[in-house]
């Protein structure tokens, strides 16, 4: 089962790329032709062939995807814990979302609470400590020193 | 003389060396801890140093990368983990020298070896920058084009298995850099109407998601967040013993230096070779390879931490980074109004010597901090990636945000580090989107400024392409195409066998 997910996500892949390049093509062609200049000048120009080398590698790509069948090897030293990495991405788009909303301090200090806790960190007393005091330090540091305006 | 001079009047001044000993600590704990890269602190720093006076931001920067580059044996001798990726080969006989109780042992030869590779890659990059540039001068928009375009392919072929995943994040990385004002028109493109894209995207916020954030997802998707952590007894170690083998490590130098300034080769590559040399030149060594020879230490460090001056040389004369590190102080270079090229050196000679100081001064640091700091580090590699991870990520988002103080960037950040983790866990390496997005501009304009100066000559091939410095470019981005090529391999392989 692991060996046809493999096969075709690497064919999938190829497939996205081509129509990401075909995409690409259309739109440098129509843009070019309303911008009323020369190919040489053209902004469209490197956009165009950057789609035609990307056509050739997505090609290359599903080709290389055809015959993967009989070699399947797993990704460079990368696991495959979806469940944290998911939960992870979800808790820091929150966080740039609640920096608007409630300002620096108050949002970094939920988030590090949230995400030592969902980490597995138990200890109650440090997970406090340091959610409290590292987003005050880096309001110091950032605002005060190195004059980065923090929301 | 005067340029002696110049380069030592930064050993006094108090400020400087101040700034690079801050990079150095920096450069100590990020690349001691595994998970935390070279790369991704200098990445925040960019950010952070957004509004520093150039010398001050090179002199921290510089820090960083000489002493981060080498901190990253310390996580590799005492818990099998490589700081960085530069550091793997360090491992081999690391790691097997701490278990036999010899921690101290193997430190020293990584300190002292990585602080020779330094100095002997600085020393190169001063030799050498000058004439390179020189040549770099007879270059036309086309050549720069060609160059940029070498440079990445080398990327795309060195940095992951699979040369077209490589050349496809290069690629991705260059449709990334077409977005906003484009430079020779001035007509928006590919912003979809979206006014924060019309300054195009910006280097920091790419950096910082592509090296920072992602790397964050790939440590907790790969769930192995803890080490045994080996003990480091003081015991003496006699450094005549140890100076024994500084005659190998000026070749594994000299080896690390040139790799170094190939572009996207980098320190795991110069490691890589060193350490195969060092197993065919040295006959005799103190126990085999992979069981604790010191030999192997002092190639891997030697030839890695050479790297650094050589990736420094297409940087400065070219524009061309030699590694993700450099493709970052590319950046810091632009973020602060200058220009690398040719002319660099004769028009900034001040960002030369400081940079070159910067690494003399960081070197110092690196045997200070290796000797003094080393032993007693092993607290803090074993920090709960539980706890580090989070607060990494609170530097990425502020990162993100200080350079231009507003929340679209850290939106991006965001976006750049998701589509960095998806690209790892499939194989498609981050440096060469990463060396695109920056080179990507240049490229554009040059390629159209070289088809438009053609265009205008009787023979629009001989002109675009007849120059010797064109030609040789050409031959040498044909030359890495089709030697990643299958279908070239295979048929060189069965001319081989044909021979034998």
């Amino acid at each position: 089962m692991k060996k046809i997910a493999l096969i075709n996500s690497t064919r999938v892949e190829g497939f996205v790329f081509l129509i990401l390049s075909l995409v690409l093509f259309i739109y440098s062609m129509i843009l070019h032709r309303l911008s009323n200049t020369e190919w040489k000048m053209s902004p469209y120009l490197f956009p165009l062939v950057i789609s035609i080398f990307l056509a050739f590698l997505s090609l290359s790509l599903l080709k290389e995807g055809k015959q993967l069948k009989k070699e399947i090897d797993r990704e460079e030293g990368v696991g495959s814990n979806w469940k944290d990495v998911i939960y992870i991405a979800i808790f820091t788009l929150v966080y740039c979302i609640l920096i608007g909303v409630i300002t620096f301090i108050p949002a970094t200090s939920l988030f590090l609470l949230v995400s030592f806790w969902y980490l597995g960190e138990r200890k109650r007393y440090l997970i406090l400590l340091i959610s409290l005091l590292f987003p005050v330090i880096l309001y110091v540091l950032f605002g005060m020193l190195l004059h980065v305006m923090l929301p | 003389m005067m340029e002696l001079l110049d380069i030592a009047s930064y050993f006094l001044d108090v400020r400087f060396v101040l700034l690079v000993f801050a990079g150095s600590v920096a450069g100590l704990f990020v690349g001691s801890i595994p998970g935390l890269s070279v790369s991704m602190a200098t990445a925040l720093l960019v950010s952070v140093t957004y509004s520093w006076t150039t010398t001050d931001a090179l002199a921290t920067i510089m820090g960083v990368y000489v002493v981060g580059v080498f901190s990253g044996a310390i996580s590799a001798i005492l818990i099998n983990i490589p700081g960085a990726p530069s550091s793997v080969v360090t491992t081999l006989d690391g790691f097997p020298l701490a278990k036999k109780g010899e921690a101290y042992k193997a430190l020293t030869y990584a300190i002292v070896y990585s602080f020779i590779g330094t100095v002997f890659g600085f020393i190169v990059l001063w030799l050498l920058a000058k004439p390179i540039s020189h040549i770099a001068l007879k270059f036309t928009p086309m050549d720069y084009f060609l160059l940029a375009l070498f440079g990445l392919t080398t990327v795309g072929s060195l940095t992951t298995k699979h040369f077209a995943k490589g050349l496809i994040s290069a690629s991705l990385g260059l449709l990334f850099s077409m977005i906003g004002i484009d430079s020779v028109m001035g007509t928006a493109r590919m912003t979809f109407g979206i006014s924060n894209l019309q300054a195009g995207i910006n280097i920091v916020p790419a950096l910082v998601g592509l090296f920072g954030f992602s790397e964050i997802l790939t440590v907790i998707s790969g769930g192995k967040l803890e080490g045994e952590v080996s003990k480091v007894t003081k015991s003496a170690v006699k450094l005549t013993l140890v100076l024994k083998q500084f005659g190998n490590s000026m070749y594994y130098s000299a080896l690390g230096t040139v790799v170094g300034a190939l572009p996207g080769a980098g320190g795991p590559v110069a490691a890589f070779l060193a350490y195969s040399e060092a197993k065919r030149i040295v006959k005799n060594p103190s126990v085999p390879f992979g069981e604790g020879a010191v030999e192997g230490i002092v190639a891997s460090e030697s030839a890695n931490n050479a790297c650094i001056g050589g990736a420094l040389i297409p940087l400065l004369t070219l524009a061309i980074p030699g590694d993700a590190v450099t493709a970052i102080i590319l950046s810091v270079f632009y973020v602060h109004g200058l220009r690398p090229g040719p002319m660099f050196i004769k028009a900034s000679p001040e960002m030369f010597h400081a940079i070159l100081a910067g690494g003399f001064i960081g070197s110092l640091f690196l045997l200070v901090l290796g000797f003094w700091a080393a032993p007693r580090i092993s607290k803090i590699i074993a920090i709960p990636k539980r706890i580090l991870l989070p607060l990494v990520a609170t530097l990425c988002v502020i990162g993100a945000f200080s350079c231009n103080n507003r929340m679209f960037d850290v939106g991006l950040m965001f976006f750049f580090g998701i589509l960095g983790f998806f690209m790892r866990k499939r194989g498609y390496s981050v440096a060469p989107m990463t060396l695109a997005i920056v080179l990507g501009g240049m490229m554009d304009s040059n390629f159209r400024r070289a088809i438009s100066l053609a265009s205008s000559e009787d023979s629009f091939f001989s002109a675009l392409l007849g120059r010797p410095i064109t030609m040789l470019l050409c031959i040498l981005v044909i030359l890495t195409l089709l030697s990643n090529s299958k279908n070239v391999k295979r048929v060189l392989h069965y001319l081989m066998k044909r021979r034998i």
